[in-house]
C-alpha cells in the first residue's frame, strides 16, 4: 500500500512469512528489481517478496537504507558536515561490520540481492565470499560452499595431473 | 544447508579475478564445472573486444648475461613469467638434451621452436631442427628439418591455425589444434627465401630468392621476428633506407606482394624509427610507431578490406596518437621497440641503457620491468593463452565423458559378457577414444 507520510512516497514490502515493511520508495528503488515494477505501475499494493525470508528482507532494506543516496533534511544535514571521502569511508566500516554474519545468512544475502537486483550488495557480499575461495584448496572450498564432490576419484586426479598449474 | 541456486554461484564465481582459482573451482563439483564451462559465463568473465590483461603469462626471450659469465652454468630461463601469471615455469616439451631451444613465433598458445645444439655459435645453420609445440599441454609435433644448401638464418616465422586461413575476423581457436596449421619461415642466406609447411605436408616449399627487385636484397632491416597474421593475411615488417614496407602473404594461395607504408611525418615533424606490426582488438591490422625519445607512440591502422595481396598500400590510417608516461622513478634512454602482445596490449620496449619496459597501448603508461629478466633482453616472443577458449576446450565435454563412458561399458560387459558384445562394444571404445583425442589434442 503506497502511502504518504512526511511528503515523502511510502512503499510497502512484504514477505512470505506474512511480514510488512514500510520503506520510502527512494530506499525500495536501490533495488533494480523493485524499481522496474514501482516504474511499471505494478506497485500500488504492498509487493510481495517471494523467497526471501522476514530476517533476510529486514537487513536488505538495512543496507538499502545505509546505502540510498542521501537528500532531505536530514540527509543534507549530513552531507554538510562531513566530507564526501569520510562519507564513504564510513560506509566501508559499515559494510565491513554489516557483513559479518553467518555463512547461511550471508548466502541467502546474495540470494536475495541478485533477485532484487542490488549491484553494491551483490558485490559486497559475492566479494566477500571470492576473498575466502582465493587462498584455499579445493576441499576448503567444498566445504566452505558446501557444494557435494561428485567426480569420482580418480576423474579429479586427471583434472589435477592435466592442470597442475591450476594446483600448484 | 541447501545448495545455493545456479545465478548465485554464477554471481560468486565470475567475481574469481585469479585464473588458476576460477580453474580449480571446476573441480569441486560438475555443476560448477557445467557452469564455468557454460559459453555465456565465460563472455560474462571476458567480455569481447576489451584488452585482455590476464591473457599475457610472460616472453620467451633470449637474453645476454649482464655481467662475464664466471665459472658454473650461465643459462638463462627460456620463460620470463609476467607477475600475475599463474604459470611460474613453462618449459618447451621433447627439447633434445644438451641442446636449447628459441621461441620463433607464437600465437594462440602454440609456439613455432628451433632446437640449437648448445655450442652453436652463429644463427646461421645448414639445417634446422624445427617443432610446433603446446608447452601448456605439454605437448610437441616435429616438424621435418629444413636444409638449405647454404647457411641461413631465420629472420620471419609465423603459425597460422585454420582459423587464420579464413578471411574473417579473430575467432576463437578451433580445439584441435594441430589438425591444421601452417607454418611460415622467412630465412636469408644473402637472398631472401620464403619457406611454407602445411600440417599435412611432409616437406617444406620453398620459394628463393622472392624479393622484386633484387636491389632491396641485404640492405633490408627486419623489424619483428613474428610475422604477424590477421584475416587470412601474413604479414612481415621490414625497413629499407628510411620507410617501412611490409611483405604479405596470402594464407591461403601463398600469394606475395609487398607494399611501402604511406606514413606521413605528423605536424610536429617527428618521425618514428622502432615500429612494430600488430592486430587490434577489433581484428584490423595496426603498426606502432615509437618515438626514439620515449615521448610517443603513434598507432595506424589498415582498413582495407584484405581481400587480395595488392592494395594493401591504401587505407592505412593514423589512428591514434598514445603519449607515453615515463615511470617516475627512472630516466628512460633511447628507446626500441622488442615485441606487442596480441590480445593484452602490451608493448615490451628497451633502452640503450639496458632496461625494459612495458607500454599499456590503452593508457601509455610505462612500467620498469628490467629485473623481471635475469639479463639483457635481445630478443622476445610475447606468450599469451586465450582463456575463454581455453577453459571452452578443456571444459566441455573430453574426458570426464570419456570415463563416464569407459565406467558404464564395464558394466554392461560383466553383465552380459558374451564375448561378441564385448569384442563390439570394445571397438566401439577405440573408435569413440579415438575420436575424442583427436578433438582434444
Amino acid at each position: 500500500m503506497a502511502t504518504r507520510e512526511a511528503g515523502k512516497k511510502m512503499i510497502m514490502l512484504k514477505s512470505p512469512d506474512g511480514m510488512e515493511f514500510e520503506v520510502e520508495e527512494a530506499v525500495a528503488m536501490e533495488s533494480q528489481t523493485i524499481r522496474k515494477m514501482i516504474e511499471d505501475d505494478c506497485a500500488d499494493t504492498a509487493i510481495l517478496i517471494p523467497n526471501i525470508n522476514s530476517k533476510i528482507l529486514s537487513r536488505v532494506i538495512e543496507y538499502c537504507n545505509k546505502h540510498v543516496p542521501t537528500t532531505g533534511a536530514t540527509g543534507a544535514a549530513a552531507s554538510d558536515t562531513v566530507a564526501p571521502a569520510a562519507l564513504a569511508e564510513d560506509l566501508k566500516i559499515w559494510d565491513a561490520e554489516f557483513i559479518k554474519v553467518n555463512r547461511a545468512t550471508r548466502f541467502n544475502l546474495i540470494q536475495a540481492a541478485s533477485y532484487l537486483n542490488i549491484k553494491g550488495l551483490l558485490d559486497l557480499t559475492s566479494q566477500t565470499t571470492i576473498d575466502t575461495i582465493s587462498d584455499n584448496s579445493l576441499e576448503e572450498i567444498r566445504s566452505f560452499l558446501s557444494t557435494k564432490n561428485d567426480y569420482l576419484p580418480e576423474e579429479e586426479q586427471t583434472i589435477r595431473r592435466e592442470n597442475q598449474w591450476a594446483f600448484q | 544447508m541447501e545448495t545455493l541456486p545456479d545465478d548465485v554461484v554464477v554471481e560468486i564465481l565470475v567475481r574469481v579475478t585469479e585464473v588458476a582459482a576460477l580453474f580449480r573451482c571446476t573441480a569441486t563439483c560438475r555443476r560448477w564445472r557445467l557452469l564455468i564451462a557454460d559459453p555465456s559465463f565465460l563472455r560474462r568473465r571476458w567480455p569481447e573486444g576489451v584488452s585482455l590483461q590476464s591473457s599475457l603469462l610472460g616472453f620467451f626471450a633470449l637474453q645476454q648475461p649482464r655481467q662475464e659469465p664466471t665459472e658454473g652454468s650461465s643459462t638463462m630461463p627460456l620463460f620470463t613469467p609476467v607477475p600475475c601469471s599463474p604459470h611460474r615455469f613453462i618449459a618447451i616439451p621433447d627439447q633434445p638434451r644438451g641442446g636449447q631451444a628459441v621461441v620463433l613465433a607464437s600465437h594462440r598458445g602454440l609456439l613455432v621452436v628451433r632446437f640449437v645444439p648448445l655450442d652453436a655459435i652463429s644463427m646461421f645453420e645448414k639445417i634446422m631442427i624445427l617443432a610446433v609445440c603446446d608447452p601448456i599441454a605439454g605437448t610437441s609435433r616435429p616438424l621435418p628439418p629444413l636444409k638449405c644448401s647454404r647457411s641461413f638464418r631465420i629472420e620471419g616465422c609465423a603459425l597460422l591455425t585454420g582459423a587464420d586461413c579464413r578471411v574473417t575476423k579473430r575467432q576463437g581457436a578451433s580445439p584441435s589444434v594441430y589438425s591444421s596449421f601452417k607454418v611460415l619461415l622467412i630465412s636469408y642466406d644473402g637472398r631472401y627465401n620464403l619457406h611454407v609447411l602445411a600440417s599435412n605436408e611432409l616437406s617444406w616449399r620453398t620459394s628463393r630468392n622472392w624479393f622484386e627487385p633484387v636491389e632491396y636484397a641485404g640492405r633490408v632491416v627486419p623489424q619483428q621476428i613474428n610475422i604477424v597474421v590477421c584475416r587470412g593475411m601474413a604479414h612481415w615488417l621490414f625497413k629499407y633506407s628510411s620507410d617501412f614496407y611490409t611483405l604479405n602473404v596470402c594464407a591461403k594461395t601463398m600469394q606475395m606482394s609487398i607494399t611501402k607504408l604511406p606514413l606521413t611525418r605528423n605536424p610536429l615533424g617527428f618521425k618514428f624509427s622502432s615500429a612494430l606490426l600488430n592486430v587490434t582488438n577489433d581484428g584490423s591490422l595496426s603498426l606502432l610507431g615509437l618515438y626514439r625519445d620515449c615521448s610517443w607512440l603513434e598507432m595506424w591502422t589498415h582498413e582495407g578490406d584484405n581481400k587480395s595481396v595488392d592494395g594493401m598500400a591504401d587505407c592505412w590510417h593514423q589512428t591514434k596518437m598514445i603519449e607515453l608516461i615515463q615511470p617516475k622513478e627512472s630516466t628512460v634512454g633511447l628507446v626500441q621497440c622488442v615485441c606487442v602482445s596480441e590480445m593484452s596490449g602490451k608493448l615490451l620496449v628497451k633502452d640503450n641503457q639496458d632496461c625494459a619496459y612495458i607500454v599499456d597501448l590503452q593508457t601509455g603508461a610505462m612500467e620498469t620491468v628490467t629485473d623481471w629478466f635475469c639479463g639483457i633482453v635481445t630478443m622476445a616472443v610475447p606468450f599469451e593463452k586465450d582463456w575463454p577458449t581455453f577453459f571452452m576446450s578443456r571444459l566441455a565435454g573430453g574426458r570426464i565423458k570419456r570415463n563416464k563412458l569407459r565406467g558404464a561399458i564395464s558394466k554392461i560387459a560383466s553383465t552380459f559378457c558374451k564375448p561378441i558384445v564385448v569384442a563390439v562394444i570394445f571397438g566401439l571404445i577405440v573408435m569413440s577414444l579415438d575420436h575424442e583425442e583427436l578433438q582434444e589434442s
